[in-house]
């Protein structure tokens, strides 16, 4: 993987995490069931917005460094017609902006129902976002990432980066998703434990013959794939530690997230080596 | 409507000296690490039992590709800016005042014929010196070949010159992108699809 692909790693983790966010933090604390009457739930909700915004905000800024000409960034929408990577874009700002609405709903007291429908658009949105991304890999001729597995992957690492920051970052204040998110989160690390296999073939780990040149070219990656996979074993037995004893849940569950995000961003750097064209 | 132009090459000629790729480079003024023309030596093979003896078994030859003006070009579809164009007459130019940098189209195209241009920082390729083809003459990557193994014209009637395939190794197939662009193998290509094979100049190019 080259440097310059570090902005990109970055990106996507973030705006991965914020989409996951949203679905398993955001959009729960406005359904039927949620609606307790706690004092700081208000508050709970203007949390939430904020940190989705600043999430998607914050990778829309580390994007940036991806670009040669940051000034015309906005033109990076302007090839909707065909372009995944305009597409994709797209989907973040509506992500953005119907977060930032939300917060604004929240903090000046809109109605109830335009609450519900902007966290609504902001999952959706974020949703789209997400898909948007994966498809924008899902080209011809990188038949590696031209698979079913590339948004596979990049929902399961969504769903796992937002349930576990839900739990570890923002401790779930409201006190039936502080139950259910770590089970909620045990329950992604799985699904994306076994994502992550989908992948394997093409490192040679599992099939050499059916490895990509890449990986056939440089005989580190296999290697990185292993300790990917390492470090994701090791998240999910702290995690699962984490829950099983209340006592350590803190520091456990902190030091999962850590072995979570160096795992992701392994997961990213070999990715990231697969495109090798003439 | 005009033809379409696209390039011929007759890689059983090539020498592999390298003069259109610096003549690209010249007339372009093209910076460090940008080639919008590069020469790739693809080279093989194995031994082979004989009897009792072993023998060598190799291929070896040399490919000179540039942006092939694809009539399906992957990068137009991947720019998100719309800095990327197909005219009437075949040619795929980029609009470096429209252009991000954001390289999608680098990872778009099997060719490697978008390239960044770290000083300007965006993506330059082959225009098919389209200046040069106004006043009448060849590209000038054609016109500095001392093997006369380069030529250009209208793709259409290049692809009835006998002999000629766009399906070489180690390119990708041309059914992705429908590259206007002819081949005249090498007699080894064929021979050039096992794993042993690869371009073997990869620092270069």
């Amino acid at each position: 993987m080259n440097a310059r692909e570090w902005p990109l790693v970055l990106f996507t983790l973030m705006g991965q995490a914020a989409a996951g966010l949203a679905f398993f933090y955001l959009l729960p604390l406005y359904s039927p069931a949620a609606r307790a009457s706690l004092p700081q739930f208000r508050a709970l909700r203007l949390g939430a917005a904020l940190g989705v915004l600043f999430l998607s905000a914050a990778a829309v800024v580390l994007s940036f460094g991806h670009l040669g000409r940051i000034r015309r960034a906005p033109r990076s929408v302007v090839n909707l017609k065909s372009s995944w990577l305009s597409r994709e874009i797209a989907a973040l700002v509506l992500f953005i902006a119907a977060a930032a609405f939300l917060a604004v709903g929240e903090w000046r007291g809109a109605e109830a129902p335009v609450r519900a429908a902007l966290a609504g658009l902001t999952t959706a949105a974020g949703g789209i976002f997400v898909y948007a991304m994966s498809r924008l890999y899902m080209l011809r001729t990188v038949p590696e990432w031209n698979t079913a597995a590339t948004p596979v992957s990049f929902f399961s690492s969504a769903a796992v980066l937002g349930a576990s920051l839900a739990s570890v970052v923002v401790r779930a204040g409201h006190p039936r998703l502080r139950t259910d998110l770590p089970f909620v989160a045990l329950a992604a690390m799985g699904f994306a434990y076994l994502a992550a296999f989908l992948f394997a073939p093409r490192f040679g780990l599992l099939a050499r013959k059916e490895a990509s040149p890449a990986f056939k070219s440089d005989p580190r990656l296999p290697s990185v794939f292993a300790a990917r996979m390492i470090l994701f074993a090791l998240a999910i037995l702290v995690w699962t530690v984490s829950i099983l004893r209340p006592g350590a849940a803190g520091p456990a569950a902190w030091i999962s997230l850590a072995l979570l995000l160096a795992a992701e961003v392994l997961g990213r750097q070999l990715f990231y080596s697969i495109p090798q064209n003439l | 409507m005009p033809d379409e132009i696209g390039f011929l090459v007759d890689s059983a000629s090539c020498s592999g000296c390298k003069a259109c790729q610096a003549a690209c480079k010249d007339k372009h003024d093209l910076g460090d690490g940008v080639l919008w023309r590069r020469v790739y030596e693809i080279s093989g093979g194995s031994w082979r039992r004989e009897g009792e003896a072993w023998v060598p078994d190799v291929v070896a030859y040399y490919l000179s590709l540039a942006c092939n003006h694809c009539e399906e070009p992957l990068c137009r579809e991947a720019c998100p800016s719309g800095a990327i164009s197909k005219r009437e007459d075949g040619l795929v130019l980029i609009d470096k005042d429209k252009c991000l940098g954001c390289r999608y189209c680098e990872w778009a195209c099997p060719y490697g014929a978008p390239q960044f241009d770290p000083a300007a920082r965006v993506m330059t390729k082959c225009d098919f010196c389209a200046d040069e083809l106004e006043q009448g003459l060849a590209p000038v990557c054609v016109r500095a070949c001392p093997m006369r193994a380069l030529d250009f014209g209208p793709i259409e009637t290049l692809r009835r010159t006998p002999g000629v395939t766009a399906d070489v190794p180690p390119l990708p197939s041309s059914s992705v992108t429908r590259p206007a662009v002819v081949i005249k193998p090498h007699r080894d290509a064929g021979r050039a699809t096992g794993p042993a094979s690869v371009v073997a100049n990869r620092e270069e190019v």
